[in-house]
C-alpha cells in the first residue's frame, strides 16, 4: 500500500523531474520539494486559520475567564473549552489534521530520496522494480547526485569535495539546515504570554528542532539535508505570503521587556 | 528541568534517532552474502561480520571483526596467491585479513565510497574498484600504487586476460575501460553502451569481452580495442555478466528468464524461465548448471536447457552459489541461516548460523 501509493509515485516524479531538467539531482530535489509546498499548500494554509483561531480563543476574555473559574478542575475546565469550542466554530483538531496529513507526504518524500539515490545492490535492485515503464532508467541510471561541493548520496563530510578546514570537514548543509530550522520555529511561532505553558513547550521546540534536524543532516545523505533547507526556505516563505511572519520573535526576550519597562519610566 | 521537559528532549533524541535509522544502511541488509572457499575453508561476507568455516562441518572457526561492523560486508572475499584474504568494506575500507587465524594483516585507507566490488588480484597486485568511480590498486601489503577514475560507480569486479597487460573494467558510466596494470594508462575505452554494467565482463581466449547491461542487452566487445561486434535483446536488466563455457554464454536477467547463446555470433541457443529474477551468474560444473534465483530455489539445469534437479532452500537468493569438491554452498539473505552446503545432488549436508557472542 505504502509503496505503491506514496513512495512509487514520488520515486517516479523524482526521477521524471531529473530526466526533464539537467539530469542533476539537486535540482531535481529541489523543483521536487517546491512542487510538493505547492500540493500540500491548501492543507497548510487551513493549517494557519485553525492555529489563528485557535489563538484568538485562548486570548478570548471568555477563555481566560473559565480559565481563571477553573483553574483547580482540570476536568471541568476541558468541559467547558470544549463548549466554547463548540460556540465559536473551532475544531481543535482543525490545525493539527493538515499537519499530520502532510507528516506521510514528507517520510515519503525522505524515502524516495533515499530510494532514488540506489546507493547499494539491494536499493538498486528495488529501484529497478519502481520504476514506471516511461522512466528511461537504464539511460538515467546512475543518477548524478553531484551537486555543489555535495556528492547527494553521502554524508555531507563523506562528499569527495566537502570543505576542510584545519583539516576538519566543515558540515556546510548541516549548520544552514540548523539555522533556518531555528529561524523557521521562531518566525513561525505565535506571540504568547510569558508564562503561558504552551509558551514554555515552544521555547523548548525552538531549541530542540534545529538540533535534532542538524543532527538529522549530519548523518544521513546530504540530499536530505539538501531537502530540509529547501523546505524550511519555503516554509518560511510560505509564511510570510500568509502574513503569518512574526519577525517580532527575533528580538532578544529580555531587551524587548527591558525596553518597555523602560517606555513606561 | 521539569519532568515534561526531560520527558520531552527524551522524545526528541529517540525520534532523531528513529528517523537516521530508517535512512542509514545500519541495521538493514543493503546487499547480498559474499563467499570464497579453499579446500577446507569457506568464508562467508554476511554483513556486519565475515565468517570463516569449516568447510566439511560448517563449524565456525573465526569472526572478522570481533565486534559486529554496522556498515559490514557483503562482496565476494579474495584469497591471494600468497595466503591472503581481502574483504572489501561497506565502510569504504579494503582488508586484509590471515585466513587461518582472521587477524588483520593491513588495511587500506578509507577510499571515497562503499566497496561494493570484489578485488581482482594478478601479479601481485590488488585491483579493488569502488562506488566513488575510482579503481584503487595496491601492492600486496596495501600500500596505493595508482588510481583511475571513470565517470560512474564501480561495483563490477574488474577482470583481465592472460598476456594482455591490461585490466579491463566495466562501469555503471554504461562504459568498458581497458587500462594497463602496470600504470594505469588508459588502453580504449568501449563506445557508451545501452545502460550501466554492474557484472564482471567475461573474456575468451581469443579476445572477446562478453557484458550484460542494464540496458537489457548482452554485448560483444573486441578486447583489443573495445569495439562492439554483436549485441543480443533481453527481456530485462542484466545485473551479472555471463559465464563462458564450450563457446557458450550462460546468463540470467531481473524477468528471470535465462539464456544460453553461441559466444561466436550472440545467435540463441535456448530460453527457459525458471522462476524469479536471476541476480547473480551460474556456476557451471561439467555438463551441469548450477543456477539460484531470487525466490528461494538453487536450480540444476543441463547444458541443453533443462531442469533436471531443485531444490528450496528458503529466504531470498541473490548470490552465485559456490560449488567446491563435492559441495555446494548457497549464501541466501533474509533467512534464518546465513548458509547452507548441499551435495551435488542438492541434499543438505549442513547449515550455518551464527552463535550470539
Amino acid at each position: 500500500m505504502w509503496n505503491t501509493f506514496i513512495l512509487s509515485p514520488m520515486v517516479n516524479v523524482l526521477i521524471y523531474v531529473y530526466d526533464l531538467i539537467l539530469h542533476n539531482f539537486g535540482i531535481a530535489i529541489i523543483i521536487f520539494t517546491i512542487l510538493i509546498k505547492l500540493i500540500t499548500y491548501p492543507l497548510t494554509a487551513q493549517q494557519v486559520r485553525g492555529q489563528q483561531k485557535m489563538q484568538g480563543l485562548q486570548t478570548s476574555p471568555k477563555y481566560k475567564e473559565i480559565q481563571k473559574k477553573y483553574k483547580d478542575d482540570k476536568e471541568k475546565f476541558a468541559q467547558e473549552q470544549m463548549k466554547l469550542y463548540k460556540e465559536m466554530g473551532i475544531n481543535p483538531l482543525g490545525s493539527c489534521l493538515p499537519l499530520v496529513i502532510q507528516f506521510p507526504i514528507m517520510i515519503g518524500l525522505y524515502q524516495s530520496i533515499s530510494l532514488a539515490m540506489a546507493s547499494a545492490p539491494l536499493q538498486l535492485l528495488t529501484l529497478s522494480r519502481d520504476l514506471y515503464a516511461f522512466i528511461p532508467a537504464s539511460v538515467l541510471i546512475p543518477l548524478n547526485s553531484t551537486f555543489l561541493w555535495m556528492n547527494l548520496g553521502l554524508p555531507e563530510i563523506a562528499s569527495p569535495d566537502a570543505l576542510y578546514i584545519g583539516g576538519i570537514a566543515i558540515p556546510i548543509m548541516t549548520i544552514l539546515v540548523v539555522l533556518t530550522t531555528f529561524l523557521q520555529s521562531k518566525l513561525m511561532t505565535p506571540a504568547s504570554n510569558p508564562g503561558d505553558q504552551g509558551a514554555q513547550m515552544s521555547k523548548q521546540m525552538t531549541l530542540m528542532m534545529p538540533i535534532m534536524m542538524g543532527f538529522i543532516a549530519y548523518s544521513l545523505a546530504s540530499g536530505l539535508a539538501l531537502y530540509f533547507l529547501v523546505s524550511n526556505l519555503l516554509a518560511i516563505a510560505q509564511y510570510a505570503v500568509m502574513g503569518q511572519i512574526n519577525w517580532s520573535n527575533l528580538l532578544p526576550q529580555k531587551t524587548a521587556s527591558k525596553k518597555k519597562l523602560s517606555s513606561k519610566n | 528541568m521539569n519532568s515534561k521537559k526531560i520527558l520531552l528532549l527524551i522524545s526528541f533524541v529517540l525520534l532523531s534517532i528513529l528517523i537516521s535509522g530508517c535512512g542509514s544502511s545500519a541495521g538493514i541488509s543493503t546487499s547480498w552474502h559474499g563467499l570464497a572457499t579453499n579446500s577446507d575453508t569457506v568464508y562467508l561476507s554476511a554483513g556486519p561480520q565475515v565468517y570463516a568455516l569449516d568447510l566439511k562441518s560448517g563449524s565456525e572457526n573465526w569472526r572478522y571483526p570481533p565486534k559486529p561492523n554496522p556498515k559490514g560486508f557483503y562482496a565476494n572475499p579474495v584469497l591471494t596467491p600468497d595466503g591472503q584474504l581481502l574483504v572489501p568494506g561497506y565502510d569504504k575500507i579494503l582488508y586484509s585479513l590471515d585466513p587461518t587465524t582472521g587477524s588483520l594483516n593491513w588495511n587500506s585507507e578509507t577510499l571515497g565510497n562503499h566497496l561494493v566490488g570484489s578485488p581482482y588480484v594478478t601479479n601481485d597486485m590488488i585491483y579493488q574498484p569502488s562506488s566513488d568511480g575510482f579503481l584503487y590498486v595496491f601492492d600486496m601489503s596495501g600500500k596505493l600504487v595508482w588510481k583511475k577514475e571513470t565517470k560512474g560507480p564501480l561495483w563490477a569486479q574488474p577482470t583481465s586476460s592472460p598476456d594482455c597487460g591490461c585490466i579491463y573494467v566495466a562501469s555503471m558510466d554504461h562504459t568498458v575501460y581497458s587500462f594497463d596494470a602496470l600504470n594505469g594508462t588508459l588502453l580504449w575505452q568501449s563506445p557508451e553502451l545501452s545502460g550501466s554494467l554492474v557484472g564482471t565482463p567475461a573474456v575468451s581466449s581469443d579476445g572477446v569481452l562478453y557484458v550484460g547491461t542494464f540496458g537489457n542487452e548482452i554485448i560483444a566487445l573486441n578486447a583489443t580495442n573495445g569495439r562492439i561486434l554483436w549485441r543480443f535483446s533481453t527481456q530485462d536488466w542484466v545485473w551479472a555478466g555471463p559465464v563462458l563455457a564450450n563457446k557458450v554464454l550462460y546468463f540470467g536477467d531481473l524477468s528471470g528468464y535465462f539464456y544460453a547463446l553461441n559466444a561466436q555470433d550472440g545467435t540463441s541457443l535456448w530460453r527457459i524461465q525458471p522462476q524469479n529474477s536471476i541476480v547473480d551468474k551460474p556456476v557451471l560444473l561439467e555438463d551441469k548448471i548450477y543456477l539460484t534465483t531470487e525466490g528461494d530455489t538453487l536450480f540444476i539445469i543441463s547444458t541443453d536447457g533443462t531442469i533436471v534437479n531443485s531444490r528450496v532452500i528458503g529466504g531470498l537468493i541473490y548470490a552465485s552459489p559456490l560449488i567446491t569438491g563435492d559441495t555446494i554452498l548457497v549464501a541466501p539473505t533474509n533467512f534464518d541461516s546465513l548458509l547452507v552446503a548441499l551435495n551435488l545432488d542438492a541434499n543438505q549436508k549442513w547449515t550455518f548460523t551464527p552463535a550470539k557472542k
